[in-house]
């Protein structure tokens, strides 16, 4: 039950990202998706950036939270932990981004979460090599 | 899945890249849109692996007949 509930906070990390892009958007007059940052709707020049920024830090917890579960998981696969652990880590240091780009707003230089969230693609790539070692049921 | 995720890593890498200013791709006037490609790359797939993981979880619990718990009845 706990798994599923972690597993199932990683489905609401894209929902938090895009309500936060889509009702900051709405609310900020001539924000335009051509030529601004996304972070630019959490600055403090934005009309409400606590619409932007809330959003951010809770999916940002999921992730880290969902990290627990995703190695769980991907560890069932495969009866291995390497993958699966490096998996984790880099979704949690991604959800780390999140959380410090959610709480330090532009132009703040904590907003780039001192490079965590590159770790992101790193997490499809060991999901991947986890994948691989499957177990045959 | 395999593939999915090949694909993602790949597609993630190669838009990281040019948001970094690799083939000078990004300017002042299409930075949205870059950031929005890279974003729609790098965070939907979540819910997929998401969704793909609970699958998993409830078809290896099915499979078990504990539903994937050992108990003291089930042993007896």
């Amino acid at each position: 039950m706990i798994r599923k509930l972690l597993l199932a906070a990683l489905i609401a990390v894209p929902i938090c990202y895009y309500f936060a892009l889509i009702v900051g958007a709405a609310t900020y007059p001539g924000y335009s998706h051509v030529t601004r940052y996304a972070s630019e709707l959490g600055a403090a020049d934005a009309p409400y950036p606590a619409l932007f920024n809330v959003p951010i830090v809770i999916g940002g917890v999921a992730a880290v939270l969902t990290s627990v579960g995703v190695v769980a998981a991907l560890r069932d696969l495969s009866g291995r932990w390497l993958w699966a652990i490096l998996a984790g880590i880099a979704l949690a240091c991604w959800g780390a981004s999140m959380v410090l780009g959610g709480m330090f707003p532009m132009p703040d230089e904590r907003h780039v979460g001192f490079g965590l969230g590159l770790a992101g693609p790193l997490v499809p790539l060991f999901a991947l090599l986890e994948n691989y070692r499957m177990r045959k049921e | 899945m395999k593939l999915f995720l090949g694909f993602i890593f790949v597609g993630s890498l190669i838009v990281l890249a040019i948001m970094f200013g690799v083939g000078h791709l990004v300017t002042r006037r299409n930075v949205g849109i870059w950031q929005r490609i890279n974003t729609g790359i790098s965070i939907p797939w979540f819910a997929v692996l998401g969704v793909w993981l609970l699958k998993l979880n409830a078809n290896t619990r099915r499979a078990s007949p504990s539903g994937g718990h050992v108990s003291l009845t089930s042993l007896g």
